[in-house]
């Protein structure tokens, strides 16, 4: 009984200093009442729709091979006539800046894993601004390369990744991994039995692209940033009538030819 | 109406947090969560370097053990760390190249786990810079564990048992590759041997810790005509970086440059500390040499001169007597206490 007592009279308590809280600041304040607004207004007791926030940023990256859409495991034929097909089609993008004459606005901290099987990836609020362009590196940069996976949120890109997207014996992050099947015959007969990685890692194999286009962010909008890769760029230069594996430091001349592919690869819509 | 019981109920808030926000770090030390691991170092020890994100406590160390020597962390559940690193084979696995999940080879000899936290880098080639990262490596690998660390963790996070072990051991909700790596790492650091017969005779004094043979030999190991210690001298009988002591012409393990690239470093290894070294058989990066007769004798004979050999490796004679003195001293380097503590071992 006596405990039950004390609980009311805690809740008394409450109810009145509520009572003196909610007085105390009049009636009826018209504002923004959103919390993760640019104007919020603590005082404000009536949402009036004023909320402000700043543009958010969306990079859709469209996957292709060739003329068509990506779909993996489905045979394509390169321009050279080759067959090939995909399973697997992934990199890394660090150090992306929406650009203008200044200083532009740059996404720290903000990784993502572009994947072949999606489209759209969002890379949070930027500052409002009239940006003339995108640009971004395939790849992780090098503070990021040597940090330890295990210490990021499990949200995080740079969290261990399944399939890895990690070397574990040289603590690097894989930075475009490419696996499917190929034909390899010296002819190109059409027969895809050649199961191949392209595994491309390593600080020295980090390459920019930078696209030029008028990007209007204005407050509350989303704006939308269009690419399309053409994963069958990747194969450019390679020499596929060998066994053209690589992991990097096994096979340096394949790995360099992928990295260097990205600029002709990734191209705006 | 009284007031009295909630008077009461306020203080005791106010003093929960008061005491709360009061917390020293003696307080902290005191939580169950954060209660060191009670580590000695042995006598001649310098302080063991420790990363800030993961102390010693007696939680963390106790999981990390388990993780050790549970075969749930590789893919089908048949390797456990302790496959490949045995307590009484100082924690090397006594073959030329370790054998892991599906019976896959690997390429290189299990190196032995022993005061590891004083090491600056890891794995032969030295591709890894700390223990918590090392974890990654043996897990991923299909010759070694075999399973995904993603997977690893849901597997973990599924187990009856773990995912309670982690909330005690860690401030984190559940099972994660944070608590994971740092566990195992934590345990690692407590593999600490320092109380062979020559430490006890070096450090503590003790005149008669090794007989007549093993004081000749023990001269022989430190004189600059042998020069061993340029390489396997101080307290852990091992320098930190990497050296070509000329075991091949042509080396098919590039060593160093698998990780830097650099062909000035090809069949540079991770200098290894020959503690508990009479145990650790077969020996070198790729487990070629059978016995330490065998190690000696390449020693012997000067290297196979490769370009990168260290100039350290010249070559020196032995008389039959010294070479068994030599032999007998490296023998005197096993540390009972370390190959038995039951610390270390399986519970
Ligand atoms: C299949 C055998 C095998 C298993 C299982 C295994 N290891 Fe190893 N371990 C090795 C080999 C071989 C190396 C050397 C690798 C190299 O240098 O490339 C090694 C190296 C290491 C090293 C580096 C030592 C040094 O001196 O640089 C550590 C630490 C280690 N292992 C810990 C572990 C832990 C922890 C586990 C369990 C999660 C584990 N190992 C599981 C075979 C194994
Ligand atoms: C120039 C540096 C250097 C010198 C001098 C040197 N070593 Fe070594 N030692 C190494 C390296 C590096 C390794 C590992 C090589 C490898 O992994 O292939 C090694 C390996 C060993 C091993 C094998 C350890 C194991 O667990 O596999 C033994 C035993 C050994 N050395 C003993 C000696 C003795 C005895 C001497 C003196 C006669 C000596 N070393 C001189 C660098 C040196």
């Amino acid at each position: 009984m006596k405990y039950f007592s004390s609980k009311l009279s805690i809740f008394a308590l409450i109810l009145l200093a509520g009572f003196f809280t909610l007085t105390s600041q009049g009636c009826g304040k018209k504002g923004c009442m959103d919390p993760d607004s640019l104007n919020y207004d603590p005082d404000a007791t009536k949402d009036d729709g004023s909320c402000e926030f700043n543009p958010e940023i969306m990079a859709h990256f469209h996957s292709h091979f060739g003329a068509d859409a990506l779909t993996y495991n489905q045979n394509y034929t390169l321009s050279s006539g080759r067959k090939v097909n995909l399973s697997l089609a992934q990199f890394y993008v660090s150090g992306m800046k929406l650009t203008d004459g200044g200083s532009g606005y740059s996404f720290d901290d903000t990784y993502l894993l572009v994947k072949g099987d999606q489209t759209v990836y969002e890379l949070g609020s930027a500052d409002p601004g009239q940006y003339t362009g995108f640009t971004f590196d395939v790849g992780v940069d090098s503070a990021a390369n040597h940090s330890d996976p295990s210490t990021y949120e499990t949200s995080s890109a740079l969290s261990p990744q399944s399939p890895s997207m990690h070397w574990s014996w040289s603590s690097g992050y894989i930075f475009i991994k490419i696996e499917g099947m190929a034909d390899t015959s010296a002819a190109g007969n059409g027969a895809v039995d050649y199961p191949f990685e392209l595994h491309v890692g390593m600080d020295a194999m980090l390459r920019n692209v930078s696209l030029s286009q008028a990007l209007d962010a204005t407050l509350n909008n989303e704006v939308e940033i269009g690419m399309v890769i053409d994963w069958s760029q990747f194969f450019n230069g390679i020499d596929m009538t060998t066994p053209f594996t690589t992991h990097t430091m096994d096979n340096m001349p394949v790995a360099m030819k992928v990295a260097d592919n990205v600029s002709s690869a990734i191209t705006l819509e | 109406m009284p007031a009295a019981p909630f008077i009461r109920q306020a203080m005791l808030a106010l003093g929960i947090s008061l005491i709360l926000s009061s917390c020293r770090q003696d307080d902290l030390l005191r939580m169950p969560m954060y209660e060191p691991y009670p580590l000695e170092l042995p006598p001649g020890f310098p302080d063991m370097p420790v990363p800030d994100d993961n102390p010693l406590t007696t939680r963390r160390v106790a999981l990390g053990k388990k993780l050790f020597y549970d075969p749930l962390l590789s893919i089908d559940s048949t390797v456990s760390c302790a496959t490949c690193h045995l307590q009484n084979l100082g924690f090397t696995d006594g073959n030329r190249v370790s054998e892991g999940v599906h019976g896959g080879l690997g390429f290189r000899n299990a190196p032995a786990l022993v005061n590891l936290a004083w090491n600056e880098d890891y794995m032969r080639d030295g591709g890894v810079p700390t223990l918590e990262l090392q974890v990654l490596a043996p897990v991923a690998a299909e010759v070694e564990m075999g399973i995904n660390f993603k997977e690893l963790v849901d597997r973990l996070n599924l187990d009856p048992t773990y995912p309670q072990l982690f909330r005690e051991a860690f401030d984190r909700d559940e099972v994660d590759a944070f608590g994971i790596t740092r566990a195992l790492a934590a345990f690692e650091r407590i593999l600490v041997s320092g109380n062979n017969p020559y430490d006890q005779y070096r450090f503590q004094g003790k005149t008669e810790a090794l007989n007549a043979s093993e004081q000749r030999g023990m001269l022989l190991f430190e004189s600059n005509e042998l020069g061993c210690t340029h390489c396997h001298g101080g307290f852990d009988l091992r320098k930190n970086g990497f050296e070509n002591n000329g075991l091949y012409a042509q080396y098919v393990d590039s060593g160093r440059t698998r990780v830097t690239l650099n062909p000035d470093e090809r069949g540079k290894f991770k200098v290894p500390s020959l503690r508990n070294v009479a145990v650790t058989a077969p020996y070198m990066h790729d487990g070629s040499l059978t016995d330490l007769w065998q190690v000696i004798d390449h020693y012997a004979s000067g290297g196979k001169g490769h370009p990168n050999q260290s100039e350290f490796i010249t070559g020196f004679t032995l008389t039959t007597t010294e070479r068994t003195d030599l032999y007998n001293f490296l023998h005197a380097l096993t540390d009972q206490d370390f190959l038995q503590n039951p610390a270390f071992s399986e519970e």
